[in-house]
């Protein structure tokens, strides 16, 4: 049942990555439905009980850091 | 005991996403939109993760739940922080009556 609200979250999230009118409320939108997503994997490896899904959460969450800093200092300077 | 206060904090930590998700969709401004994001990765995912960090108390689901919440615990301002300094950059203009950061250089 708590999948289920969280992708609800992620299907409201997509709206917003959808309709943004700026490149920043994209890249805050898709940091919003990463964070969800790592949540479901987290859920996923507990309930399977097999933890090496938990790596792959955290693999996402150094490349959530790492693409937000990527897609603000090309937005900033127009190089990377 | 125990199951009784995971259960609580994933419905809590799942009320708090769709809120946050609802203020992602509906505020009419970026910087009021990062605040929302902010409320998902931390009442959201990192209360999640406390409450599986409980449940399975003490093994190596928990160790790799933690790695996660010290993970996304340093990260998550400071990729904030830039957002709104390279939104501001670009030229996303807030929608408020004052703006402090006019006359910055």
């Amino acid at each position: 049942m708590i999948e289920y609200m969280f992708a609800l979250a992620g299907v409201l999230a997509l709206g917003r990555i959808f309709l943004g009118p700026s490149f920043a409320d994209r890249v805050i939108a898709l940091g919003a439905f990463m964070n969800m997503i790592i949540v479901f994997i987290a859920l996923y490896a507990v309930q399977t009980k097999i933890s090496f899904y938990l790596d792959i959460a955290i693999v996402m969450v150094l490349l959530s850091f790492v693409g937000n800093l990527v897609i603000a200092k090309y937005a900033v300077r127009g190089n990377v | 005991m125990f199951n009784l206060l995971v259960d609580a904090a994933l419905w809590i930590s799942g009320i708090f996403a769709l809120i946050g998700a609802v203020g992602l969709l509906r505020f009419p401004d970026f910087y009021t939109r990062t605040h929302a994001a902010t409320v998902v990765s931390m009442g959201g995912m990192t209360l999640a993760l406390l409450a599986l960090i409980v449940k399975t108390f003490w093994n190596i689901y928990s160790v790799k739940i933690l790695l996660i919440i010290i993970i996304n615990l340093l990260t998550s301002p400071t990729s904030a922080h830039i957002m709104a300094r390279s939104a501001y950059d670009v030229g996303v203009k807030p929608k408020v009556i004052k703006d402090e950061l006019k006359n910055r250089r």
